[in-house]
């Protein structure tokens, strides 16, 4: 069983102009690439970097080295590839090893921005309008402060207790204090600028700049220091109390004052905990803050799969009706498919191409877009195909239950993906009836062979060799059919029970795992990632056997 | 030289879609531009008062994405960390926030609410934008549901839900997930809030709808059925409220909708296939919910639409100054007022609210408002799903024993919100 | 006249019945594109309406779809027509570059290279949308040309899909074209590259146009992943712009959804009839001759 058949192809092209032609695409190439990596090197992103040019430096050898045909024709689209595909299925990989989710979006330093976000409160007491200034003798920044309590005005340093300022020093806005206040005629007005100050415009400020004067806090209470002002705005300034405090160093939060809420007393410290929390002491069962982040949970998604009481029936239930929806699909549509193919391959058929290009239609339009049309023509009470199709009485609650219950939904269901399906089957297996060279229908039809004979013996096996792959992956599309299901019914009629798993009757595996990824109850990526790799187990498996037999297949010839 | 131009053909097609891209793509400049992002409906709402702040700061440009309701919190979700969010995500559903803040996705902006700004709204409107203490958007407009009646097919106000005979009744809950939203007047009416209550009256974690109140609940449902709540997903509700009685086609029976402003339009004007209208007062009332079977008062969620603060992913900066300064514009009264005027939404803003009274169908529905704030935790996130199948279900007659499903439901949605503190 | 019964008769069996099961397949496949049409064409219907088919007729509804300033529907089609040929020439060149490779030449992997473009395709990808956005956040950081937002990023995203897509396709037709060919080819000395430009390539033209057309029609049909790396309005394209008309469950708007949709399955349809010629006049003449 040695493959014999290795053949002697000429290694390399013999012609000059085929030689510049690729020196060329070669060139063109390598240009775009090292443009490519000057950028990478300019925003100093060395890993980047150096993985470009290890690439650049392989793809020049493929295609400059004498030999290795193969890889010169696989590595264009190998590289996209490797991009696009390779990382986006080790990515879910490792997500199914996280708690990734909703509660842990992101990572670390995200959690952290958003604790320290949050990390203050608002004190009852007045609150002020402000102006950027800078000194004029010293320049250091400060806020031209007017409480919009009694109009007084004041300026303020960093960490620098407020100074009043005399009336007669400043000038008022004649603007309002507050621009949406709809009293303009006995409006408050704020203080804009001051004598020995010069007024900063926020817009004409650098980011760096910007961030200087966001820091900026002034002490307003002579006996409590750790009051302050802060402004992020730049236009409103509140008294604020810093709650909680962050040391990047021991990757500590540590609380300064009680929180009105309970969650912590001055003195506690947070830290991160093994489930992707800031906890109190770092202990998994205490307080956490809100905010979290994503950490490795080892199996515990798997485990979850196995051992969830709740999760076991539906999905027992949605497995079984999986493997049901993607088989008859490839039966139904493979069938009907062929069985035009095989009547239009008739030479003397008259209109062949007006209906041709009718039966095609279902696949010129849009799947997502026919998917809502028979949502609408499926309606129980008005819907086209009960009230015109089938004479059921309009508005009838009675009529048909298209995708109102399990079973009706399921036929449903079928039906349109016949629909959506059987044009893309029979145009390929019109393509592959048509590279069926006609010699050998010629030949059938010397020997005598009736038709039925010329298309089970001759036919149908040559037809499948071409076909068969295209059945598996038809079969592999299929079970993985998100759209059809997820525009069609949602997954539904809800059938599944009161869980709380959002299963319903049409549920494949890939919908109910979009579900429990993107809707409802906290997104799950990790447990969502989890599934997808034991479904991909699962179709690898059913296909690598079927592979096998294609491969006999493929020996015949 | 045919067959290599062929191949270069080919091969510069695969190149030029990069060179195309660097000529078409647009990179986005983020200096002075403030994102935000709503729904279809919000956008229309809120485009032209934008505009006139935008046209007021020069500065600043404002873009306006529209992106899917039902879709934009998962989309946020991933852009924000990822420093891809919006500033602003408008027309946003008060009970959002707390998974939303959870998630890491927005900003408190208590630091930037001066004290006055706090009195400037109804009771409840600026509550709802606060979660944990901190203050994450400003309120934008009120939505409540109340019972609308066409004035001809019923001249009075219903005064018990037991006078509402099967077929009159009209409502909106899919046959998926229910919709609690719409049926928790009913469900009040047996005195069984979705989460109880602490001393302050804010709503806690723990599920307050169990027990005896929880389970007659559920066996009245399952009693009146479909034959009261009409079908699932009905989608000829409208057709039938504004339609004359005809009684041999049974078509136009319904005579009161449990429904809310947004509704408005398509009754005054119809729609699809009901082409004639009604008006108000002559042709449709808006009343406050009929009393229980045994005569408690229903109450129904007060739903705020606001502006919330996204916050933006390392590295970026957020405009909040600007950000702000739009938020507090689109929820002064001169904004609210007009969005009122132009479409019928129920200001949240106090005096813009007193100037809007005279309209008939914003005191309707200020008239039937007995409301509670919808809460606003992750929580209620968990429990709308579960909650509103056991609703759907029982209705459907799915479950022999309604109070053991309700009790399951209960259970069940307890453990969960237990699971995720 | 019993001769012409006979006729009758014999015609059934030969070709009348072909037309009886045709007229029927035609009848389902069309009657919910006359449906989308008939809606398209009828101001101010509602889908769950039924009303007989074209009713009303008026153009109404295509005039207003131009009309609109937030949803710039001309600009999604330009946006589509451009991502869908860019996307269709460029995966179906790479993946009849791969299938070349898999089919005729035999080298250490191959086997288990194509099992693994199979497999690869059996990921449930829908998950890879957290993965996806974040590789084009990250890209277009650096290169805005090609990030997220833009259509040229787009195309390079289908096109990474391409080879697992295209590729076990053209495959299994490659090994339909007989061997003898490129091995008479290859005596008389003509270059690998030769033989797969002008002799494989041609062969199997029909092939390859029905491939890219059905990589156009991926590519209109695609809403998830266009809707998670464009935001732009002016950026959309037809499938994820046509999805705002019926998304908010306020304000559907079938109407201009099926005035949109039927524009938007033109391109397909014309491409289609443009190349069922090129199909049916493809192999039947020279393939052993040359």
């Amino acid at each position: 069983m040695a493959r014999t058949k290795v053949k002697a192809w000429k290694s390399e092209t013999p012609s000059l102009a085929g030689i510049l032609w690729k020196l060329g695409t070669l060139g063109i190439t390598d240009a775009i690439a090292v443009t490519m990596i000057m950028v990478l090197v300019a925003q100093e992103l060395w890993l980047a970097t150096a993985v470009s040019i290890v690439v650049l430096l392989v793809v020049n050898w493929i295609y400059l080295r004498k030999g290795g045909l193969p890889a010169k024709y696989l590595a264009p689209g190998v590289l996209f590839l490797i991009v696009f595909q390779v990382y986006v299925l080790l990515f879910s990989g490792y997500t199914a090893f996280t708690n990734y989710g909703s509660a842990h979006n992101g990572d670390k330093a995200l959690a952290v921005q958003t604790i320290k976000n949050a990390a203050y409160r608002t004190l009852d007491g007045e609150d002020y309008t402000i102006a950027l200034v800078k000194s004029d003798s010293t320049g250091a920044r400060g806020f031209l402060m007017t409480s919009n309590a009694d109009g007084q005005v004041y300026v303020g340093e960093d960490n620098k207790p407020k100074v009043l300022i005399p009336e007669g020093s400043y000038t008022l806005s004649p603007l309002c204090a507050d621009k949406y206040d709809e009293d303009i005629e006995n409006c408050a007005h704020a203080a804009e600028s001051a004598t020995g100050y010069t007024t900063v415009k926020p817009e004409s400020l650098s980011e760096l700049e910007k961030r200087k004067y966001s820091s900026l806090r002034v002490e307003i209470d002579p006996n409590d220091p750790t009051i302050g002002i802060k402004s992020s705005d730049f236009t409103i300034a509140l008294p604020v109390q810093d709650t909680l405090q962050y040391d990047a160093e021991a990757d500590t939060f540590t609380a300064l004052t009680n929180d009105d809420y309970g969650t912590f007393m001055a003195g506690d410290v947070f830290k991160p905990a093994s489930d992707g929390y800031f906890r109190l002491n770092g202990d998994i069962d205490s307080q956490k803050l809100d905010g979290g982040w994503r950490v490795e949970v080892g199996l515990a998604n798997f485990e979850k799969i196995f051992t969830d009481v709740q999760l076991r029936e539906p999905l027992v239930k949605v497995i079984t009706w999986t493997f049901m929806f993607a088989f008859l699909t490839v039966l139904t549509t493979f069938i009907l498919g062929l069985l035009i193919a095989f009547l239009f391959n008739h030479e003397k058929l008259k209109g062949k191409r007006i209906y041709r290009a009718v039966m095609i239609l279902p696949y010129a339009f849009p799947g997502f877009l026919s998917a809502y049309v028979w949502v609408g023509l499926l309606n129980r009470e008005n819907g086209f195909v009960n009230t015109v199709l089938l004479g059921q009485t309009p508005g009838n609650e009675g009529n048909f239950p298209w995708l109102l219950e399990e079973n009706p939904a399921r036929l449903a269901v079928l039906l349109v993906n016949l629909w959506l399906g059987f044009p893309y089957m029979f145009l390929i297996t019109t393509g592959a009836l048509q590279s069926i060279p006609s010699e050998l229908n010629e030949a059938a039809e010397i020997d005598g062979a009736s038709a039925w004979q010329n298309f089970r013996l001759i036919k149908l096996p040559l037809l499948l060799i071409s076909i068969a792959p295209l059945l598996i992956a038809s079969f592999a599309y299929n079970f993985n059919n998100f759209t059809i299901i997820y525009l069609l019914t949602k997954g539904g009629p809800n059938d599944s029970g009161i869980t709380d798993y959002d299963v319903g009757g049409t549920d494949i595996l890939i919908t109910f795992v979009y579900k429990i990824a993107f809707s409802g109850t906290g997104q799950n990526y990790g447990l969502a990632s989890a599934f997808s790799i034991l479904i991909f187990l699962v179709i690898a498996t059913i296909s690598l056997i079927s592979f096998r037999r294609t491969k006999k297949l493929e020996d015949i010839v | 030289m045919k067959q290599t131009t062929r191949k270069v053909v080919g091969l510069i097609a695969a190149l030029g879609v990069v060179g195309a891209g660097v000529s078409i793509g647009t990179p986005a400049s983020a200096a002075s531009t403030l994102t935000v992002w709503a729904d279809k409906g919000t956008i229309d709402t809120i485009k032209s008062r934008v505009t006139a702040w935008d046209n007021a700061n020069a500065e600043y440009t404002v873009q306006l994405v529209e992106q899917d309701f039902g879709l934009v919190r998962d989309k946020l979700k991933t852009a924000v960390p990822k420093g891809q969010g919006p500033d602003i995500l408008a027309g946003a559903a008060h009970d959002w926030i707390g998974n939303l803040v959870a998630a890491n996705v927005l900003l408190p902006i208590d630091a930037n609410l001066p004290n006055n700004f706090k009195d400037d709204f109804v009771p409840g409107a600026l509550q709802a934008m606060k979660y944990n203490g901190k203050y994450y958007g400003v309120p934008g407009w009120t939505e409540n549901i109340a019972i609308l009646r066409n004035v001809k097919k019923a001249p009075k106000p219903v005064k018990s839900v037991n006078d509402i005979k099967d077929g009159e009744l009209g409502v909106n809950y899919s046959a998926t997930t229910s919709d609690p939203y719409h049926l928790y007047p009913f469900q009040s009416m047996f005195k069984a809030p979705i989460f109880t209550t602490d001393s302050q009256g804010d709503w806690t974690n723990t599920v307050g709808m169990g027990g005896t109140n929880g389970a007659n609940f559920a066996k009245w449902l399952k009693l009146k059925g479909t034959k009261f709540f009409g079908p699932p997903a009905n989608a000829k509700i409208l057709c039938d409220f504004l339609n004359p009685i005809n009684k041999t086609k049974k078509t136009g029976l319904i005579k009161y909708w449990v429904t809310g402003a947004w509704n408005i339009n398509a009754i005054e004007n119809g729609a699809g296939a009901c082409k004639t209208g009604l008006k108000i007062g002559s042709g449709y009332a808006i009343d406050p919910f009929p009393t229980g079977p045994t005569g408690i008062k229903a109450q129904q969620f007060l739903g705020i639409r606001g502006y919330l603060m996204v916050a933006s992913g390392p590295g970026n900066t957020t405009n909040v100054t600007a950000a702000v300064d739009l938020m507090r514009f689109m929820s002064s009264e001169a904004t609210q007022f007009s969005l009122y005027d132009n479409f019928n939404k129920t200001p949240a803003n106090k005096a813009a609210l007193n100037r809007a009274k005279d309209n008939p169908v914003i005191a309707g529905f200020a008239n039937a408002a007995n409301t509670v704030p919808m809460p606003n935790s992750p929580a209620m996130d968990a429990a709308w799903t579960i909650w509103g199948k056991a609703q759907t279900r029982i209705i459907q007659g799915k479950e022999a024993k309604p109070d053991v499903a309700w009790a399951t439901m209960v259970k069940t949605l307890q453990a969960t919100i237990n699971k995720t503190k | 006249m019993a001769q012409k019964k006979f006729n009758i008769f014999r015609w059934f069996l030969r070709t009348g019945w072909r037309h009886l099961v045709g007229l029927v397949v035609c009848m389902y496949a069309i009657f919910p594109i006359l449906y989308i049409l008939s809606t398209s064409l009828y101001p101010n219907n509602d889908i769950n309406d039924t009303t007989a088919l074209f009713a009303e007729i008026s153009p109404a509804n295509y005039i207003e779809l131009f009309a609109q300033d937030t949803r710039p529907f001309g600009r999604w089609y330009l946006n589509t027509v451009y991502i869908g040929v860019f996307t269709a020439l460029g995966s179906v060149f790479l993946s009849a570059l791969a299938a070349f490779a898999f089919s005729r030449l035999r080298f250490r992997g191959r086997r288990g290279g194509l099992l693994s473009l199979i497999l690869m395709q059996m990921f449930p990808s829908i998950l890879g949308l957290v993965a996806i956005f974040g590789l084009m956040s990250d890209i277009g950081q650096v290169f805005p040309q090609i990030g997220l937002n833009t259509q040229a990023g787009l195309v390079l995203v289908y096109m990474g899909g391409a080879l697992g897509a295209g590729t076990y396709l053209m495959y299994g037709f490659f090994n339909t074209v007989p061997k003898e060919i490129d091995e008479a080819a290859t005596i008389d000395g003509a270059s690998h590259a030769r033989i797969f430009f002008t002799i494989i390539l041609r062969l199997v033209a029909p092939i390859l146009a029905v491939q890219m057309l059905l990589s156009y029609i991926g590519v209109t049909s695609d809403f998830v992943l266009a809707s998670i790396l464009l935001t732009d309005p002016n950026q959309l394209t037809l499938a994820t712009g046509l999805q705002q008309f019926i998304s908010d469950p306020y304000s559907k708007d079938w109407s201009m959804f099926a005035a949109g949709a039927v524009l938007s399955a033109l391109p397909s349809l014309v491409l289609f009839l443009f190349l069922q010629k090129y199909i049916t006049s493809g192999l039947t003449g020279g393939a052993v001759k040359g």
